[in-house]
């Protein structure tokens, strides 16, 4: 089966191989190969990790087939990236998003990079993809940026309209700390960093 | 215009005479510790004893007069309050005896603008190291955004605390480079990068409990191999994010080879080019006080004698009126 080459990140690469997708994460020449080798493993093994996990705390992700020393393959979701068709979706569409987060946070996770590009929409479900920067991580602070990121990127490439509000109702339905995070939100939007 | 400028935010006291084109003028007063790192009072100190006669001097090797001066620009922050307040004090008093207007300028966004200056480099992103300061910058609607930047201590003072731990003097940077370039075994020590933001204190801490059981040369590779890939993995990921191609290199720790080269492979790999001006103008100095506030002066940006210093002054925080 043919493999079409898709996207270049910073880490890794994206190919599609009919219903699959391979993310491989590339060697980078300037570090030490030893340290390279490490970093490229575990990490690998750490996104495969964090991306069921969070499948298991109810949110909608692509499948893990199969995990190789640095590629992941992943079920192929047949969809649209939110940052496409951002301004047409439904209000329990943009809740869904702010729910996904909510369980994500309340799981003990944070993305680390919440963008629309790393949303995708099937049928009537909001999937999240690409949880390399993820981490492990109950902090406050990170959960604040975890959303401040996002709110960025929407504010940068669409019209955010109505749908911050029903993103942050969708964080409180599925989030009982959210007072918190939108708390230190507000002061991490004071501060004027993490842009996007 | 001729505008002098003050730089005193840490160790080194410098004074800098430029016009539009070109400095005419730049002279630096190192602080030296005796033993250990910087002692803010001490520099502080050295700072208000050196300030006269490194101003007189800058403004006679610029061969003009000091009544020819029509601006002064000082280094605001951030840095060491003591050392600020001893260079804040000399550019009002200027400012006031020769009747001309004074001018605050934020530290970081020097090094970067007298980095666009002297390179020719456009819209980089900015890769800033140097002792107190590690921070990835980038410009976008007329602010330099901070990317990404050390959650403790900056890198620089990362390699002095490890050289002091193995009896080199201060500035211990330059001595861990010369001692890497003889080791060549990998010590496994913490890679911390998280998201974009990047933490030092552990790997220093970690590569200090080998220092009893492993050549000081291969630790000081180790650190050296470690921590440059945290910050050029940072600032790839960054270039990746804005779709920039260039990078600007900046700070006294710029002047590390091995930095140099990481970068310039992770720049060659992704068609982007690596910039970095020439040493006299990496390590703190006048000059980049001077003309940064040159060019926010034409801007439009007018301060007044009762300007504050500030210490934890964020590069962030300035409305960036000159581009």
């Amino acid at each position: 089966m043919k493999k079409t080459y898709i996207d270049q990140g910073a880490e890794a690469q994206i190919y599609q191989q009919g219903n699959k997708i391979l993310k491989k994460r590339v060697p980078k020449t300037y570090r030490h190969p030893e340290l390279d080798h490490k970093i490229r493993k575990t990490r690998t093994k750490k996104e495969a990790k964090i991306t069921s996990e969070a499948r298991k705390a109810g949110i909608p992700t692509p499948i893990i087939l199969d995990i190789k020393k640095y590629t992941i393959t992943f079920e192929y979701i047949n969809g649209e990236k939110l940052k496409n068709i951002y301004n047409n979706l439904t209000p329990s569409q943009y809740r869904q998003i702010g729910e996904n987060i909510g369980k994500l946070h309340k799981a003990g996770l944070v993305h680390g990079d919440l963008t629309t590009s790393n949303m995708i929409k099937h049928k009537n479900t909001i999937y999240l993809i690409d949880f390399g920067l993820a981490e492990y991580d109950k902090h406050i602070e990170s959960r604040g940026v975890d959303l401040h990121i996002l709110l960025q990127s929407i504010k940068a490439t669409h019209k955010p309209n109505n749908s911050i509000k029903q993103i942050k109702n969708g964080y409180k339905n599925t989030f009982p700390k959210h007072k918190k995070t939108f708390k230190r939100l507000n002061e991490i939007q004071k501060r004027g960093r993490y842009t996007q | 215009m001729k505008a002098l400028g003050i730089e005193g935010t840490a160790w080194n006291l410098s004074v800098g005479v430029v016009n539009e084109n070109k400095v005419l003028s730049h002279i630096s007063k190192p602080y030296q510790p005796n033993s250990g790192g910087i002692h803010p009072r001490e520099a502080s100190q050295h700072h208000a004893d050196n300030i006269a006669s490194v101003i007189d001097k800058a403004i006679k090797k610029a061969e003009i007069k000091p009544t020819e001066i029509d601006l002064i620009s000082f280094s605001q922050g951030p840095g060491m309050g003591q050392c600020l307040r001893v260079v804040a004090t000399a550019a009002r008093t200027l400012s006031l005896s020769l009747d001309i207007p004074i001018v605050g300028v934020n530290h970081c966004i020097a090094h970067i603008e007298v980095g666009r200056w002297k390179t020719g480099c456009e819209d980089p992103v900015v890769l800033y190291v140097s002792g107190a300061n590690s921070q990835v910058l980038g410009y976008r609607s007329n602010r330099y955004r901070v990317f990404g930047e050390t959650l403790d201590i900056g890198i620089g003072n990362a390699l002095d605390k490890f050289a002091r731990k193995i009896d080199l003097n201060h500035p211990g940077g330059p001595k861990i480079e010369k001692l890497a370039e003889k080791g060549n075994k990998l010590i496994e020590l913490p890679y911390i990068v998280k998201g974009m933001d990047f933490s030092f204190s552990g790997l220093i801490t970690s590569a200090e409990n080998q220092i009893n059981k492993k050549p000081k040369q291969d630790i000081s590779y180790s650190i050296q191999e470690t921590a440059f890939a945290m910050l050029t993995e940072v600032t790839e990921r960054a270039l990746a994010h804005l779709s920039k191609n260039e990078i600007l290199l900046c700070g006294g720790v710029a002047n590390n080879k091995r930095l140099t080269n990481m970068l310039e492979t992770m720049a060659e790999n992704r068609d982007a080019r690596l910039y970095k001006p020439k040493p006299e103008f990496l390590s703190d100095n006048g000059a980049m006080i001077a003309h940064t506030g040159l060019k926010m002066y034409k801007s439009g940006i007018k301060h007044t004698t009762n300007i504050n210093i500030k210490p934890n002054y964020r590069p962030d925080t300035v409305e960036v009126r000159w581009r």
